[in-house]
């Protein structure tokens, strides 16, 4: 598997890294919100405007591949349970395309903003609002955007030791989804134990 | 006195970002039977360089041989013959109890069940895995999980076993217990490569000693030629040469 590079932050001189904070949690927001509500023609603007993304970004990057299996398989995954449910049709997979456009979107701006930034900005934005514990939510924004891209990597380590014992020779596809992902959400479960100790340790 | 050596580097180098190498032009040889200890500060390549050893990562330049053969020629062999030990346990294990983390890698190897029970006692023997067998990996104490680490890598009888910082994180107690666990290995004709930046822990165990440092070969050779001057390259000089009593 390629290694996975998403969600980290890559520090760079774009358009987009130069935003400040809150401009960067704005526009997520919009193309956030504009990813789920839009049709096939608006599912189709955002499609360009994020490959232009991609492209602009492309030195930030690195390797995308990791990033956009993982997006597929989510949305296969998604579009199955739906069509299980729903019948298979049009709505379907106009979810399953909105959740890789969100996906991706996310990796854009994962890409381009520090974790601390985008905590910031979340702070700055809210914090008129009475009674709303934004200092507490930028802590909370700041750690998670912080340890994914661990759980990442300790994914790709993962990978490695499993492919290392010639795990690749296993065919069944049941097993070879099994052997994926326990390990993983294992190694989750550890990690939310270490975020909520970290947390702690700030005074959350 | 013609037989290749076990494993051989040559010129290898790798880069993730194309401006930063990570390794620079890398060679160095492991001969059969030998404890080598390649060590380098945090960040100097170590663990990169150990993905390459068995085929997990593929260089951008230069390439490994082992008894002479290209690895890339080996399939799955290599991976067979060249057992890496990961740095953290917990990333390794994959099965819900010792006895299954130990037949995970002959079961994908597909051998048959009765040779997999066979392999799975003789390391479970050898290693005094016992009374573990029916624990779970994770709840393991440090040394325990670095042994079982380890048994789940010899089930596969490798030429090679190659242990990626094995003292992270271990208490004395643990640290002995690795120890207790390499050096009848060794005595058995088990070749190591152990990737460090402690010495103190194994230096008096090895016979060959690589620096490595941002991504090159500094120096190569006995402990003795090899220790006196260690920390031009970030690595602490160890006080005296046996940990192990
Ligand atoms: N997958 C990767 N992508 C980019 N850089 C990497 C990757 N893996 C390692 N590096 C970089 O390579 C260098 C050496 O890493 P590593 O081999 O882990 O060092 P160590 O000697 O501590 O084991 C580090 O600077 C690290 O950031
Ligand atoms: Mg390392």
């Amino acid at each position: 598997m390629a290694e996975i590079a998403f969600l980290h932050y890559r520090p760079g001189r774009t358009l987009l890294h130069r935003l400040p904070g809150w401009g960067k949690l704005l526009l997520l927001l919009a193309v956030t919100a504009a990813c789920s509500r839009s049709a096939l023609i608006g599912l189709a603007l955002l499609t360009a405007l994020l490959t232009t993304g991609s492209l602009v970004l492309k030195p930030a990057l690195g390797k995308m591949k990791g990033a956009l299996m993982f997006a597929l398989i989510m949305a296969g995954l998604l579009a199955f349970s739906d069509a299980r449910q729903f019948g298979f049709g049009t709505p379907v997979i106009l979810r399953a395309v909105r959740f890789i456009l969100i996906f991706w979107t996310g990796i854009l701006f994962t890409t381009a903003a520090h974790p601390a930034e985008i905590g910031d900005a979340f702070e700055t934005l809210t914090r008129w609002i009475p009674h709303f514990p934004a200092r507490r939510l930028n802590t909370h924004i700041t750690l998670t955007l912080t340890f994914l891209p661990l759980i990442m990597d300790e994914s790709a380590t993962v990978d490695r030791a499993a492919r290392s014992r010639c795990f690749h020779r296993r065919k069944n596809p049941l097993v070879r989804i099994r052997y994926r992902v326990e390990p993983l959400v294992d190694g989750v479960f550890r990690k939310s134990d270490e975020i909520s100790r970290a947390m702690a340790a700030r005074c959350y | 006195m013609n037989n290749p050596p076990l494993l051989q580097v040559r010129r290898l180098s790798r880069s993730f970002d194309r401006n930063v190498p990570v390794l620079r032009d890398v060679s160095f040889s492991l001969t059969e039977g030998s404890w080598t200890i390649l060590a380098g500060s945090n960040g100097s390549g170590k663990t990169v360089l150990m993905n390459h050893l068995n085929g997990l990562e593929k260089p951008d330049k230069g390439e490994i041989l082992f008894r002479g053969q290209k690895i890339e020629t080996m399939g799955d062999e290599i991976r067979r013959r060249v057992g890496l030990v990961f740095q953290n346990s917990d990333l390794q294990f994959v099965e819900q109890t010792v006895a299954r983390e130990l037949a995970f890698g002959p079961t994908n190897l597909g051998l048959p069940r009765r040779k997999i029970e066979l392999r799975v006692q003789e390391v479970c023997d050898e290693l005094g895995l016992e009374k573990l067998m029916d624990r779970r990996p994770h709840t393991l104490s440090g040394g325990e999980k670095k042994r079982v680490a380890i048994g789940g890598i010899l089930v596969m009888e490798p030429d090679l076993l190659v242990l990626d910082e094995p003292f992270t994180g271990l208490d004395w107690a643990g640290v002995d217990q690795v120890l207790r666990t390499l050096i009848p290995l060794h005595k058995k004709g088990m070749s190591l490569l152990l990737i460090t930046h402690d010495l103190a822990k194994c230096a008096a165990h090895s016979d060959r000693m690589i620096i490595l440092s941002e991504g090159r070969i500094r120096r190569e050779g006995t402990p003795e030629e090899i220790l006196p001057g260690v920390e031009e390259w970030g690595i602490r000089r160890p006080e005296g040469l046996t940990w192990l009593k």
